[in-house]
């Protein structure tokens, strides 16, 4: 063990050198060389791990803000290298040669398909689990799988910290032996009672299989719903949140007034998690609502730039992920200005080589045929699959506009539309237009 | 004008790959040709009237939701197995074809299907995935779809609906993928086909007019035939 803690060391520390990432290399080592490695390290009093499919990165580092500003002596994987590797990297740099974890908490964002690769003997004191939505079929199957995959290693000793809004994670409370804890949210004006993608995830009861009635839709699957066939419901609901205002970016925990850090649903179900997570290992709710009221965490930069007088947001959007995109949608839909949108990849994934393109009908495009979209403009190989989805969403087509030429990308969005600029693109197309907007203003400087 | 019903069976358990989108891009052409199409969206609990449609479609869903859909659909085995023999439309994608074999081996519990075609499907303990490029002498272009699944069929005596170019048949090593007969097209294909392969839309439509005695008429799409050569060109460098 003290040899692999030391070459985890050794290459961070040559990795920092030749300015590489280390977050992954060097745990890929130590893994390698024994892969029960993690068995060995003494933990400290706290291990709390964030998975799910959407919104652990957010809930991590809200979790770690919150718990430096108010002087706890905290380690997390913030560069979000969370498969095991990554995991890896983080614990072994943290402990002593002799296995021993140097400092008071460890926190990670945990792949939901590593977790049991870390924690099959050592167990976390907590796990909080986001949502589980159809997500990178290609990599993880059906939700169903990756609820199985996430329990695989749980026996009740971890407390598990829970969307209640979830169906398809609250279904736990039927027969996890450990203790459960849940948040969730009450409707805003935003909620809805109706549901019209068709392409739901978990909307039948998991006791009784009847179908789940909902009294409203936050997102997704995600929203209060009941059975009426046997009485599943969220259950009592340990952090509620409520008074949501996302134009004022406040809302109410426990009716205890808390800012969100953007004006986005998602955040506030961030926000809730890291508020239960640190409440449960006994922070005093003044400590929480300092760090989230007061010292509030900086926002991430980098996503802003401007050409010529036009305003562009770049948002990520991950493929296959269809929340991820409801999300974006979403966000440049309630900005009330007029504006044009920028759609498209080249490759589906940058974890796997297969190109599936079946969830862009899953996404609801439909958000987009609206009076203050100008253009939309569709790049990338799959440019064409894109537009024709937009068709079915009732876009009207002379708002479409293909790009063929990828180093054209910024050119022909300056010729072709006034109006403020989001792109909702994948990580491929994103860079490309960075350094296009890079390149634009250095020429116009 | 004539009236197509489509009934998209199931459309809230066996939607794991956007398989709305067959329903929508079928209705969009049936429209073309000037039919006036409903869409019934029809579920665990509803009745189910198999005489009243003339097109089927079931689409792909988690291993959940297959067995609620199984326990369910058992009680249509003979109106199913008549609206087959009537020449009704099906198509069925991904793991629903699982619906209709024999019976469905899952980690050694023996589920009976319906039972209104000739083969026995079971449960691996690894998945097959990836993307496909099939053959049908139906059509004069090759099919491009995507599979991802823990399943395969075995001791089928049936007609095949394709053959493989490249990817995997209905079970490895098998050149051949799923199931052919009458009016019934089933396919470990999922998601939305019919938005990726616009010849085999047109190829339905026809048919569906065949069985109508309705002239068709051949129009240009927007942007699915450039999708699809788009697709085959990248593929092929």
């Amino acid at each position: 063990m003290t040899f692999q803690i030391i070459v985890n060391k050794l290459i961070t520390f040559v990795c920092k050198l030749t300015g590489k990432n280390g977050t992954v290399i060097p745990g890929t080592f130590s893994y390698n060389i024994r892969q029960n490695i993690l068995e060995k390290i003494k933990y400290p009093k706290y291990v709390i791990g964030v998975t799910g499919s959407s919104g652990k990165g957010t809930t991590t580092n809200l979790i770690a803000h919150i718990l430096k500003s108010n002087g706890y002596d905290v380690v997390y994987n913030e560069f979000g290298s969370n498969g095991i590797r990554g995991i890896t990297t983080t614990i072994l740099n943290n402990c002593t040669i002799f296995g021993h974890f140097k400092h008071d908490i460890l926190l990670l964002e945990l792949d939901e398909k590593h977790i049991h690769l870390a924690f099959r003997k050592n167990k976390m004191t907590h796990l909080v689990i986001t949502n589980i939505t159809r997500d990178q079929p290609a990599r993880n199957g059906s939700p169903d799988l990756v609820y199985d995959a996430i329990f695989d290693c749980l026996d009740g000793q971890t407390t598990l910290i829970l969307n209640a809004d979830d169906p398809g994670l609250i279904k736990a409370k039927l027969n996890y032996p450990g203790k459960i804890i849940t948040y969730g949210l009450e409707k805003t004006i935003d909620s809805y009672l109706e549901d019209k993608t068709n392409s739901l995830d978990n909307t039948y009861c998991p006791k009784c299989h009847k179908k789940l009635i909902y009294k409203f839709y936050h997102y997704g699957h995600l929203g209060n719903y009941y059975c009426k066939n046997c009485n599943f419901t969220r259950g009592k609901i340990n952090y509620m949140g409520t008074n949501i205002d996302l134009n004022k970016q406040t809302m109410k925990i426990n009716n205890q007034k808390v800012t969100l850090n953007k004006d986005i649903l998602y955040e506030a179900y961030s926000t809730i998690a890291a508020f239960a997570a640190t409440s449960e290992i006994n922070i005093a709710p003044q400590q929480i609502l300092y760090a989230l009221n007061e010292n509030i965490m900086p926002p991430k930069r980098g996503n802003k730039y401007q050409v010529q007088n036009k305003n562009f947001t770049l948002l990520e959007s991950k493929n296959e992920n269809a929340l991820s995109y409801y999300q974006s949608l979403k966000y440049i839909i309630n900005q009330k200005e007029k504006k044009s949108v920028v759609l498209g990849f080249d490759n589906v994934s940058r974890r796997y080589k297969f190109n599936d393109i079946s969830w862009l009908w899953d996404v609801e495009f439909e958000l987009l045929n609206n009076e203050n979209i100008d253009k939309i403009f569709c790049i990338g190989r799959f440019k064409y699959d894109v537009a024709n989805r937009l068709t079915y969403a009732h876009i009207n087509t002379e708002k479409i506009i293909l790009i063929e030429e990828i180093s054209e990308i910024l050119n022909i969005i300056m010729i072709q539309t006034k109006y403020n600029i989001y792109t909702m693109v994948c990580f491929d197309m994103t860079a490309i237009l960075k350094k296009q907007i890079l390149e634009a203003n250095n020429e116009n400087n | 004008m004539k009236i197509i019903k489509i009934a998209h069976l199931y459309y809230d358990l066996m939607n794991l790959y956007g398989e709305n989108g067959n329903v929508r891009v079928l209705k969009k052409h049936l429209e073309n040709q000037a039919l006036k199409v409903e869409v019934y969206f029809l579920t665990v609990d509803d009745k189910i009237d198999f005489e009243k449609y003339d097109f089927f479609y079931i689409g792909c869903g988690s291993n959940e939701n297959f067995l609620i859909t199984l326990y369910d659909i058992k009680k249509y085995q003979n109106d199913i197995k008549k609206a087959l023999e009537n020449n009704k439309f099906f198509l069925v994608t991904g793991s629903s074809l699982n619906l209709f074999g024999k019976h469905f081996n899952k980690q050694n519990n023996l589920e009976d299907s319906l039972n209104i075609l000739n083969f026995e499907s079971k449960q691996i303990d690894f998945r097959i995935v990836g993307e496909q490029i099939f053959q049908n002498p139906l059509l004069n272009n090759p099919l491009i779809g995507f599979q991802n699944r823990d399943y395969i069929i075995h001791n089928h005596n049936e007609k095949p609906l394709f053959k493989i170019l490249t990817g995997t048949g209905s079970k490895p090593k098998s050149l051949e993928e799923g199931i052919y007969k009458n009016n019934f097209f089933g396919t470990y294909l999922l998601g939305p086909i019919l938005a990726r392969n616009p010849h085999f839309t047109e190829y339905l439509v026809q048919k569906i007019l065949e069985e109508k005695n309705i002239p068709y008429k051949h129009y240009e799409d927007q942007y699915e035939t450039k999708a699809y050569q788009e697709y085959l060109k990248n593929v092929n460098n």
